[in-house]
């Protein structure tokens, strides 16, 4: 036999009526069709009888151990020490520096600010008039002709000097392994006629030049 | 008494703070319950007991993962039961439920009330123990638990009908095995 469909539908939530945990819309659909419904109604008290004897089968429990709650702290405790150990060593160090305890940030505080006034002192007071420079003399931004030189086996520092300082160049690299030097002939391009000179000058400069090239 | 939900909020606030005595606070109100649930799922004590303590160290851990969209016990259930589960299939072969992939049937083929008084229910506790785990669990979810039928689906992670279908199922099975105890 076919029943219809409120029938089905109410008879179908009748499990949740008897638990009291249906919504008001289907708690009034089971309502209105079990005061014309006796099956259901029969049905209801069926479920009831069920109701009570799974809530005295759920109370029939074996005894819960003392010690549960100390196991599941000791757990908790275990997972949280892993978790902070399983964590990498800078991403602690970082977590610490990036949320410094109290006294720690006042420290890094109160030394950033005494820093910042002995440079703003050492600025306006000892830094003036001070210049300097450094033993090479002038660093090499500016930029010329470059040869490539070999110096006489005994020759003197004296010698190489003057020679240097005579044809206005100066050592900007070396020595090699096999004692090369690169040096420049600063404000000077190749197309210069003073170059061919000063080439011509250094060739000539007896026990000081073995050789020397222009740089390739 | 169920804790007010407020309460569980706060709860669960402080325990994603790190709070150990929030936690025992709710420990004390589930775990009798998770317990109970437990032991009626894989049926040993011992086991339960572990269980509950996995699911209770669970709720620590993702406290902060849990958006209040539900109750707090629909959570904790849910999380109890995949315990459970996970449990079984580590010691038994998997089992599919037939009428999972039926369609609901006619509440109407079931319409011959069941007669059950005080005197049947040793009859009726029989006829319960014979039930399939999925059967029993909606039951009791219902009947012993008190959820309503959208939060067994949410704790079961099943649609509602399925729900429905589970125990119209359980309660066919229980009528029948109650009119074969009373043939003689």
């Amino acid at each position: 036999m076919t029943r219809d469909l409120s029938h089905t539908t109410a008879n179908e939530l009748l499990p949740w009526y008897a638990n009291n945990t249906l919504s008001s819309p289907d708690r009034d659909l089971v309502e209105r069709h079990l005061s014309g419904c006796a099956i259901c109604r029969q049905e209801l008290e069926s479920l009831r009888v069920i109701s009570n004897v799974i809530a005295e089968n759920a109370e029939d429990l074996p005894p819960v151990r003392a010690s549960s709650l100390s196991r599941t702290l000791a757990a908790i405790d275990e997972f949280e020490g892993t978790k902070a150990s399983a964590s990498p060593f800078w991403n602690r160090w970082f977590a610490n520096i990036w949320t410094p305890s109290v006294p720690v940030a006042r420290f890094a505080l109160a030394a950033q600010f005494a820093l910042i006034v002995a440079l703003g002192t050492f600025l306006l007071i000892g830094g003036r008039d001070r210049s300097f420079t450094t033993l090479s003399g002038p660093s090499g931004s500016e930029t010329g002709v470059r040869l490539t030189v070999a110096f006489e086996p005994g020759v003197t520092e004296e010698a190489m000097r003057r020679v240097l300082l005579e044809s206005g160049a100066r050592i900007v690299s070396g020595p090699s392994a096999l004692g090369i030097y690169i040096v420049e002939l600063t404000g000077k391009t190749e197309e210069d006629v003073a170059v061919t000179a000063t080439i011509d000058r250094l060739r000539n400069s007896p026990g000081v030049i073995r050789f020397v090239e222009l740089e390739p | 008494m169920s804790p007010s939900p407020d309460r569980e909020r706060e709860w669960l606030r402080r325990i994603n703070g790190g709070d150990r005595s929030a936690f025992e606070e709710l420990y004390h109100a589930y775990h009798r319950r998770v317990f109970g649930y437990l032991f009626r799922m894989v049926g040993s004590g011992d086991r339960a007991d572990e269980l509950a303590s996995d699911v209770l160290l669970e709720v620590w851990k993702s406290a902060g993962k849990f958006k209040g969209e539900s109750r707090l016990s629909t959570w904790i259930f849910g999380i109890a039961r995949y315990k459970a589960l996970s449990s079984m299939r580590r010691s038994e072969p998997a089992t599919v439920e037939v009428e999972e992939i039926q369609n609901v049937p006619d509440a109407g083929e079931a319409q011959d009330a069941m007669l059950i008084t005080a005197d049947m229910k040793h009859a009726v506790r029989s006829a319960l123990a014979a039930l399939s785990p999925q059967h029993r669990e909606v039951m009791e979810l219902t009947f012993y638990e008190g959820f309503s039928y959208p939060e067994i689906a949410e704790i079961v992670k099943c649609p509602v009908n399925t729900v429905k279908t589970r125990m119209f199922h359980a309660r066919k099975q229980l009528r029948e095995r109650l009119e074969a105890l009373e043939t003689p």
